[in-house]
C-alpha cells in the first residue's frame, strides 16, 4: 500500500525494532563505502565520487521511511544509521553524527510535504535528492579550503543526482517486506 | 581516568562543531594538539592499521588541496607536479582539523563502555525511549550482520558475480538479501519487546553526577571553546 488516508503517528515495538535494523544494515554500509568512495575519488576525482558513491549515505532515510511509512521514519533512520556508523569507529567520528541529522531531516521534507500519505518511489527518490545539497554545504564548512565556488555547484548537483538514484535503490530494497 | 559517557559524548560533539566552525589555523592547532595525542594514546587498542589508513587518508587530501588550492608561490617543484604555497595551507588546515575530530573521538572510542552509553541516552540525556531501543537493537545486530553479510558475499563469489557489490544493481542485490533476514529477526525482537511491555516500561531519570574525569573533560572542554571564541571576537 503506498497511499494512506490518515498518517498513523504512534511507533510500535516491531517499527523500533525495524528501525534498530535498518540502523545496523546501513551503519555498515556506510563503513564500507568510505573505501568505495575513496577508490571512486581516486578514478574519477571529487565530482565522479559524488555521483556514484554519495547518495549510499542518503539510503537510511528513504528506507526507513519506506519500510516504516509513518512520520520522522526517515529522520530517526538516518540519524540511528549514522549514531551507528559514528559508534563503530570510523575517521569521520561525530561528523558522521552531524551529517546524519542534517541528511535526516532534509530527507524528511520528501514525505513531509505529501503530507505523510505516500511512500511510493518518487517521495523515495526526492528524500535522497534532498539530501545532497545538504551533504555538499557541510562538505563546504568542514572542508572550506577544497572546494570553489565553481565546483560547489557541480558538487551539488551529482550529489543530488546521486541521492535520488540511491533514493530509488533504497525503495526497491525497502520490497523485501511483503 | 573513568568518566560518564554523558560526559564522553558532548566532549566529542562540542570538539568535533568547533573544529568545524574554526577557521584560524592557530586554533586548529590548538585543537589538534589538546585532542590528538590523548585520543591516540586512549585509541591505540585500534592499532596501527587504523592509524596508517587515516595517514593514508591524508595523501588523498594533500591532492585535493594541490588540485583545489594550488596558489601562491611554489614551494616544492618536482617534474610536472608543482606545489604551492596555498595548497601546502589548505592541506595543513585541513589536517588539523580532521586530527582533532579523530582526537576528540579516539577519546570517546577509549573511555565509553557501549552498554553504559545507551542508559545514559535514556536515562540523563532524555533521548526517547524508542530511539534508544532502536539504536540498542541496531547495535546488538551488528556481529550477527557481519555473519550474514561475509556468507552473502561468498555466495556471490561462488554463483560467480564480483565478491563486492561495486554497482548500484550488485548493491541492491546484497542489501535485499541482507535486509530479509535481518528484517525477519527485527520483527521478532519488537514483537518480543512489546510482549515484554517495552511501551510500558517506565523510564529512570539518573542525574548527571560528574566526576573527577568528567570535570577534566569539562575543563579541557572549556578550555577550547574560549579559543575558538576568542579567535572569533579578536
Amino acid at each position: 500500500m503506498l497511499v494512506q488516508t490518515v498518517p498513523e503517528l504512534r511507533y510500535s515495538a516491531v517499527d523500533y525494532a525495524i528501525l534498530g535494523v535498518v540502523a545496523a544494515v546501513m551503519g555498515v554500509v556506510f563503513v564500507v563505502a568510505w573505501d568505495f568512495y575513496y577508490l571512486v575519488k581516486a578514478l574519477l576525482g571529487p565530482i565522479g565520487a559524488r555521483v556514484f558513491t554519495y547518495g549510499i549515505w542518503f539510503m537510511a532515510a528513504p528506507l526507513a521511511a519506506s519500510l516504516v511509512r509513518k512520520p520522522l521514519s526517515a529522520f530517526s533512520g538516518e540519524v540511528l544509521a549514522a549514531l551507528v556508523e559514528t559508534i563503530i569507529p570510523t575517521y569521520g567520528g561525530y561528523t558522521n553524527l552531524i551529517y546524519g541529522v542534517a541528511q535526516g531531516l532534509a530527507s524528511e521534507l520528501a514525505y513531509l510535504i505529501f503530507g505523510y500519505r505516500r511512500w511510493g518511489p518518487l517521495q523515495a527518490a526526492l528524500s535522497g535528492a534532498l539530501a545532497g545539497p545538504v551533504a555538499v554545504t557541510l562538505d563546504q564548512i568542514l572542508f572550506p579550503e577544497l572546494i570553489t565556488a565553481k565546483t560547489f555547484a557541480a558538487l551539488v548537483l551529482a550529489a543530488t543526482a546521486s541521492g535520488a538514484l540511491y533514493g530509488l535503490i533504497a525503495y526497491g530494497v525497502s520490497r523485501v517486506r511483503k | 581516568m573513568k568518566s560518564d559517557p554523558t560526559t564522553l559524548f558532548i566532549y566529542a560533539l562540542s570538539v568535533t562543531v568547533l573544529s568545524m566552525v574554526s577557521r584560524d589555523p592557530r586554533v586548529l592547532l590548538a585543537l589538534a594538539l589538546l585532542n590528538l595525542p590523548l585520543g591516540t594514546y586512549l585509541g591505540r587498542k585500534r592499532g596501527v592499521i587504523f592509524f596508517l589508513l587515516y595517514f593514508l587518508g591524508l595523501f588523498g587530501i594533500f591532492l585535493n588541496s594541490v588540485a583545489f588550492s594550488n596558489q601562491g608561490t611554489a614551494v616544492l617543484d618536482v617534474g610536472p607536479l608543482v606545489v604551492r604555497e596555498g595548497a601546502v595551507k589548505a592541506f595543513l588546515r585541513v589536517f588539523l582539523r580532521l586530527s582533532s575530530i579523530l582526537g576528540a573521538a579516539l577519546i570517546f572510542y577509549g573511555l565509553a563502555d557501549i552498554r553504559e552509553l545507551l542508559d545514559a541516552l535514556e536515562c540523563t540525556m532524555r533521548i526517547p525511549r524508542g530511539f534508544v531501543f532502536s539504536l540498542a537493537v541496531g547495535l546488538r545486530m551488528l556481529a550477527l550482520l557481519q555473519r550474514d553479510a561475509g556468507e552473502i558475499l561468498e555466495m556471490r563469489a561462488q554463483r560467480g558475480h564480483s565478491r563486492r557489490p561495486l554497482t548500484p544493481g550488485s548493491l541492491s542485490s546484497f542489501l535485499r538479501t541482507l535486509l530479509s533476514v535481518a528484517l525477519e529477526r527485527g520483527l521478532w525482537i519488537g514483537v518480543a519487546a512489546e510482549l515484554r511491555g517495552l511501551s510500558l516500561r517506565e523510564r529512570r531519570p539518573r542525574p548527571y553526577r560528574p566526576g573527577l574525569g568528567d570535570v577534566v573533560l569539562l575543563v579541557l572542554l572549556a578550555l577550547q571553546l574560549t579559543i575558538t571564541i576568542l579567535s572569533m571576537v579578536c
